[in-house]
């Protein structure tokens, strides 16, 4: 009987409000694209950071601090090393012995016949330094050794410094990077919010209709709050993947260094925040105006 | 004056806009159920007025207004939109939706109340053969004449089986001809049980096709023909 009713070219009937989707058009296409392609952007940038992040780890596990003297300064040397060897957050000083440097250094001169030993001579004594529960809370550590080193007359490598404090510069890398993500959800949510703004322009006499025959405000809008979710789902995923090729194509580099980027989990993540960003922007499009529709008057 | 059992009632209604204009003033009336009632008066008479407070459209500014048993001024907007779903209007711009197809427009009102998919279909089947247009199911309304406009716009207005159709001007872009199907159409709804209240300035058909006049001057009544 009812399929006597419906026309051969009309499988699926679309009847509006409610758990239906309003028709997906290009609108929809081109803001699921240009979500995604800002997804892909935060996602890529959150790749670098945790292969930036897993980099700095792999010798943030063991900082060593070179602390230089010159050969000719053996006493002061070993009053450094008795003082470093009392503060707690060192957790060794060793002497580095003389026939090591020899060793390397007649590897690195090779069969050039000139002679290992003479030149050591004149190489600085070294002090290596192992610090021991190095984190963000040790900040002063490193001046503290600097200082020492030059009131006993030595020296160190700032370079060393530098890299050594690289963990602190990662953990405030992170907080922009979250500070930039929230900022693009937001204004992903806003171009979702644009996108059906628009539909709801469009759907408006629709809308009015459905409110007057004593429609519930859930169902005219949840329309548009599941195309917004699935905009935002949709973006999530095609960020997700334009990933893969990211990964795939510096996994030649990351191989190199050890680095495993989780593009597993950073493809799921983004999929939520678009999730969460179309939901908000669904729910920022039907904020505004649309109540003010509700009664139109019959004279319209 | 009031009548208990009246489908809606009015006491001393008054309509005051927020500019201070006010639209109606002193309307003491009943409509009973299943009755024919004309409202008539000039432009701005404030018939349309009157029609949207009969649907929670406007809220009276004093007086009483009852409309099937929900007082008008207290109203939830629950209960104004269950009184919705009991209220059929028909516009005299039909208010059609031009890219959906007569039936996604008649079946819209059952979609609000939720009715499933397979008894929508021969729900609007049987409407639409009530108003002579069973086989333009899946037409789309810019492929209708202005009568087959408004009768589809009457379906839309009875498919729920209505108690009350508000009609506002339903012949006002029509010819005389096609005027008189569209009365004829109405006169059917309201034989077959539902109160029917249409705004009209059109006095031929008035006299053709009679029922209770109410006439607004100025947004008063000024007349009321039992």
């Amino acid at each position: 009987m009812i399929s006597d009713l419906l026309p051969e070219h009309m499988k699926h009937l679309h009847l509006p409000g409610g758990f239906q989707l309003p028709p997906f058009g290009l609108h929809q296409w081109l803001a699921l694209i240009i979500v995604g392609v800002g997804l892909w952007l935060v996602g890529s940038v959150w790749l670098g950071l945790q292969a930036g992040q897993q980099w700095v780890n792999s010798w943030q596990d063991d900082v060593v601090v070179h602390v230089y003297f010159p050969h000719d300064q053996e006493l002061a040397l070993i009053r450094a090393q008795e003082r470093f060897e009392k503060w707690p957050s060192v957790a060794s000083v060793q002497l580095r012995p003389v026939e090591e440097g020899v060793a390397w250094l007649q590897e690195w001169l090779g069969d050039t016949g000139l002679d290992a030993e003479e030149i050591a001579k004149r190489l600085p004594l070294v002090l290596v330094l192992r610090l021991g529960n190095h984190d963000e809370s040790s900040e002063f550590i490193f001046a503290d050794i600097r200082d020492e080193a030059v009131r006993q007359g030595g020296f160190i490598n700032e370079d060393e410094l530098l890299l050594a404090r690289m963990h602190g510069y990662v953990a405030s890398v992170k907080y922009i990077v979250l500070f930039v993500t929230i900022l693009l959800a937001l204004a992903m949510a806003l171009i979702i919010s644009n996108t059906l703004r628009m539909m709801q322009l469009s759907h408006q006499e629709e809308m009015a209709l459905m409110r007057l025959m004593g429609a519930k405000e859930w169902f005219v809008r949840m329309p548009f709050m599941l195309e917004g979710a699935l905009i935002g789902a949709g973006a999530g995923f095609l960020g997700g993947m334009l990933l893969w090729p990211i990964s795939w194509m510096v996994s030649t580099i990351s191989d190199h260094f050890h680095l495993s980027g989780d593009v597993g989990w950073i493809s799921f993540s983004l999929m939520l925040l678009g999730l969460v960003s179309g939901c908000v922007g669904a729910w920022i499009s039907t904020l505004r105006g649309v109540d003010d529709r509700a009664d139109e008057d019959l004279d319209s | 004056m009031s009548d208990a059992t009246a489908l809606l009632s009015m006491q001393q209604l008054m309509l005051r806009y927020k500019t201070g204009k006010v639209a109606l003033s002193g309307i003491t009336m009943d409509i009973s159920e299943n009755s024919f009632v004309y409202l008539t008066g000039e432009s701005g008479a404030g018939k349309s007025t009157l029609l949207q407070m009969f649907y929670g459209g406007l809220r009276p500014s004093s007086g009483k207004l009852s409309v099937q048993c929900v007082n008008m001024r207290t109203a939830q907007e629950g209960e104004i939109r269950m009184l919705r779903q009991r209220t059929g209007i028909i516009f005299q711009d039909h208010r059609l939706l031009f890219a959906r197809t007569v039936f996604e427009n008649i079946a819209l009102p059952l979609r609000v109340q939720g009715w499933h998919i397979d008894k929508i279909l021969p729900r609007v089947h049987k409407v639409l053969s009530f108003v002579g247009l069973g086989d333009r199911m899946w037409a789309y309304p810019a492929a209708l004449s202005g009568g087959e406009q408004q009768r589809v716009a009457i379906a839309r207005a009875i498919v729920t089986k209505s108690r009350v159709v508000l009609a506002d001007e339903p012949t006002g872009n029509l010819d005389v001809e096609t005027a008189q199907q569209i009365m004829d159409l109405l006169k059917a709804v309201n034989r077959s049980g539902s109160t029917v209240i249409m705004a009209t300035h059109d006095l031929h058909l008035i006299n053709e096709f009679p029922g209770r006049v109410i006439t607004l001057h100025a947004g008063a009544m000024v007349a009321d023909d039992l």
